[in-house]
């Protein structure tokens, strides 16, 4: 089955290449350069979910992150922060994300961390 | 000395019946010392109340009496029965009159024997004519001599009479020896009494003063044994010459005039030793019954106690007054009820700021009149009427000194001073004048004020500089963020084009992507190199500290560099397998960065080999190449920040000079060292320990 990967990025040139970088391996990416579209998780059932720490109108990921966490309906989604935050692996651990990815990242890194939470 | 301790209200009451009784009266307590006497017995003797007191009232008996007196009055104070006595005592005008004494012991409520009373009464006209009445027989045997004298003329007339004569001659004779030896028992008597007095006495016969009688008190007294009778008074009391005292004796024989000294201090050699004691003594003389003095009698009663206690009383008093006026803090004595100056020590003086002849000795404030109406007069009427002490601390008093009025601040504390009944004589003022220290502390208020004041600016501008620090590294962030966002899109774009282009027909193609790629990589550290300076100086880089094997790392690390580079060999050598506690990514980062530099540094073909070793409770970690080596100038300097060691060979190799500081900054926030070893054209080694665990 294909599989659901969300993906929120707040930088509209690294959401592109992302976007072309998930679907070249086969994923069906649902983009959006918000959180806004999180509220629609119960409907998009996606497999995981990739987040951008800094995200438009003072929203963070990891607080979407928690949220998602927070819902036993969702809490299995496996969330990766993704974000150039210095300390960007103690925000995930706080924010009980399953993993996160620093940019800038190298895509063959990217891709294989995607891939294993993805079949986690 | 006049104060019978026990003397109370009721005595003073009987007192004053007695002043007004028609005999003269005394009381006397348990010891037989006679503490009252009524006016009666003071008009009667003409001698003022302390010459009577105790024991002196003796001294106005008549010689011949006294002793009789004297020893009746102790047996009844022994036995506490009443008794009777006739003596003559010394009126007024120097006449000696017949009284007679009556005295009843008296008892407290709880039983306990208190002392006598006693009353006399003048019953010279009486017993005069009593006495007439007993010498009547004594004419009867003037009668009966003359009888005799006629029985005798009849003796030259009638021999027969002779032998009737002679017989009662005989019986005459007899009479006569039991006369003697009734003469005889009542010297015998006297003696006794004497010697059983309780005061000292002693009789000296002749000019010479020998001792006739000494009782046991004088013998007590002089210290000198009892082996003296018989001897003179000069020779048992060699002490006394030039004293005046023999003189004293003299003349009492010569002119027939009693001697009487009170208080007098003899100095008497007793166990040896000079020693000074007190006496009111008197020498009286005696006559022979041809009225001839044929010596002289001491009576003396010892005061040496009494004076000592005096002398002590007064010693102590002079005491206090010389600790008040050595003092190291103002003190007085305000006496009476207008707290009248006693004593004041010079700082108590200076204090006032008077002068000596102001306050001495007058009222307090008479002496200080500004002192009035600050409330002390109250403080002072507690402490003396009511015995309350006050103690007050940094109180404000107003004071006129040299001509201004000041306010000085005060502790002081007013005490009642007491005699040694307890009863309240004044005050004892002491005072600390705390002036200066209550300004120095108020001083040290205003700049505390102020200190807090300055605390809180320094608060407010440390707040402020945190809200910069703040912003620098939130700019530190942003600016990191804006320089890796770009970067992130193009180095992915680098990579996905790299891997498409990987087989071009260009040749140069994949190599030119493969370059762009490691620029944008190096870049990308570049900016966490600048980041993490500056987290490390804001103190925001914290050591995240767990144990792990050093080993592994050095294997790990090696093994990725390894992987990514090409030209150079890396080989771990000698690595001890030891645990470390340590922040494991940046220890990581370090070993990297010591790798790096010696790639950089050393020419292609060269390998670079990394030890480990464990060195006295550290473990040591060395990364050595066989590069270009490094100036003996520059080893130094290599740890400070963006220090980079100018030579022409290097100009080409690319680096802020970051990377050994940020690594000495990890390394000795583990409490390690860093350093270099190093020799130009050879090669260098890079050192750091960290301590075990």
């Amino acid at each position: 089955m294909i599989k659901k990967v969300l993906l929120v990025e707040n930088d509209r040139d690294t959401l592109d290449i992302l976007i072309y970088i998930l679907e070249d391996k086969g994923y069906h990416v649902i983009s959006s350069a918000t959180g806004a579209v999180l509220s629609r998780i119960h409907e998009l059932q996606p497999d995981i979910i990739i987040l951008d720490e800094w995200l438009d109108n003072g929203e963070s990921g990891s607080e979407w992150c928690r949220r998602v966490k927070a819902d036993n309906s969702t809490a299995g989604i496996p969330v990766l922060l993704i974000s150039t935050h210095p300390r960007l692996e103690d925000i995930a651990h706080a924010a009980g994300a399953d993993g996160f990815i620093k940019k800038p990242f190298d895509i063959n890194g990217f891709c294989s961390t995607v891939e294993r939470y993805l079949n986690s | 000395m006049a104060d019978n301790p026990g003397k109370s209200a009721t005595q003073t009451h009987s007192t004053n019946l007695a002043d007004q009784a028609p005999a003269l009266v005394w009381l006397a307590d348990a010891n037989m010392l006679r503490y009252s006497f009524n006016n009666r017995w003071l008009t009667f003797t003409g001698r003022p109340l302390e010459q009577e007191l105790q024991n002196g009232w003796t001294e106005a008996i008549h010689q011949e009496d006294v002793i009789r007196c004297f020893s009746t009055y102790s047996a009844s104070f022994k036995a506490q029965t009443e008794f009777t006595v006739h003596y003559r005592l010394r009126r007024h005008d120097g006449a000696y009159r017949w009284l007679v004494e009556q005295g009843v012991p008296r008892y407290a409520a709880d039983g306990a024997f208190t002392g006598f009373a006693g009353s006399c009464l003048d019953i010279d006209e009486v017993l005069k004519q009593q006495l007439e009445d007993l010498y009547k027989p004594s004419m009867i045997e003037q009668a009966l001599n003359e009888e005799l004298a006629a029985t005798n003329e009849e003796l030259s007339a009638t021999n027969e009479e002779l032998v009737t004569t002679n017989e009662e001659l005989v019986e005459s004779q007899h009479r006569l020896e039991t006369m003697v030896d009734d003469l005889a028992g009542r010297d015998q008597k006297i003696r006794s009494i004497v010697e059983s007095a309780p005061f000292p006495i002693g009789v000296y016969i002749g000019r010479e003063m020998r001792i006739e009688l000494a009782n046991q008190s004088i013998i007590d007294v002089w210290g000198k044994g009892s082996d003296i009778v018989g001897r003179t008074y000069a020779e048992v009391l060699p002490e006394l010459r030039d004293t005046g005292i023999y003189e004293q004796l003299d003349r009492v024989f010569t002119t027939g005039e009693p001697f009487h000294a009170r208080n007098q201090r003899v100095d008497l050699v007793v166990d040896g030793k000079l020693q000074p004691f007190y006496f009111n003594y008197s020498f009286t003389p005696l006559y022979s019954a041809a009225g001839e003095i044929y010596g002289v009698m001491n009576t003396a009663a010892e005061i040496t106690d009494l004076v000592v206690a005096k002398q002590q009383v007064e010693q102590s008093e002079r005491n206090l007054h010389n600790m008040i006026l050595q003092a190291p803090v103002a003190m007085c004595i305000l006496l009476g009820p207008d707290y009248v100056v006693e004593v004041a020590n010079e700082k108590m003086i200076e204090l006032w700021g008077k002068p000596v002849k102001a306050v001495w000795n007058k009222p307090i404030f008479e002496g200080l009149p500004e002192a009035r109406e600050q409330g002390l007069e109250q403080l002072l009427f507690d402490a003396y009427h009511n015995g309350v002490a006050y103690h007050a601390s940094e109180q404000p008093v107003q004071l006129l000194r040299d001509g201004t009025i000041d306010t000085i601040y005060q502790n002081f504390v007013y005490e009642p001073y007491r005699d040694i009944d307890g009863t309240i004589l004044g005050v004892i003022a002491i005072t600390i004048e705390v002036t200066e220290q209550v300004m120095a502390r108020r001083e040290l208020e205003a700049r505390e004020a102020e200190l807090l004041l300055t605390k809180q600016r320094l608060e407010e501008e440390l707040e402020a500089g945190k809200k910069l620090q703040a912003q620098k590294d939130s700019f530190i962030g942003i600016a990191s963020h804006e320089l890796k966002t770009p970067l992130t899109s193009l180095t992915a774009i680098i990579q996905i084009v790299g891997n498409k282009l990987k087989t071009s027909a260009d040749p140069y193609i994949p190599t030119a992507l493969e370059k762009a790629n490691a620029q944008a990589k190096k870049m990308a550290s570049l900016i966490n190199g600048f980041l993490n300076i500056s987290r490390l100086e804001a103190g925001k880089i914290v050591m995240d500290k767990q144990q792990f094997n050093l080993h592994k790392l050095l294997e790990e690390t090696v093994d990725d560099l390894g992987m990514t580079t090409q030209g150079h060999t890396i080989e771990l050598a000698d690595s001890a397998t030891t645990e470390v506690f340590a922040d494991r990514e940046k220890i990581g980062s370090v070993v990297s960065n010591l790798i790096s530099n010696a790639i950089k540094y050393s020419h292609k073909g060269t390998s670079i080999t990394v030890r480990s070793q464990v060195e006295d409770g550290f473990v040591k970690v060395s990364v050595t190449d066989t590069g270009v080596g490094i100036s003996s100038n520059d080893i130094n300097k290599l740890f400070e920040r963006y220090y980079r060691v100018e030579s022409s060979q290097n100009r080409h190799i690319s680096g802020f000079g970051i990377g050994l500081y940020l690594s000495s900054e990890i390394i000795k926030q583990h409490q390690g060292r860093i350093w270099a070893e190093s020799e130009e054209g050879i090669g260098s080694t890079f050192h750091f320990t960290l301590p075990l665990p």
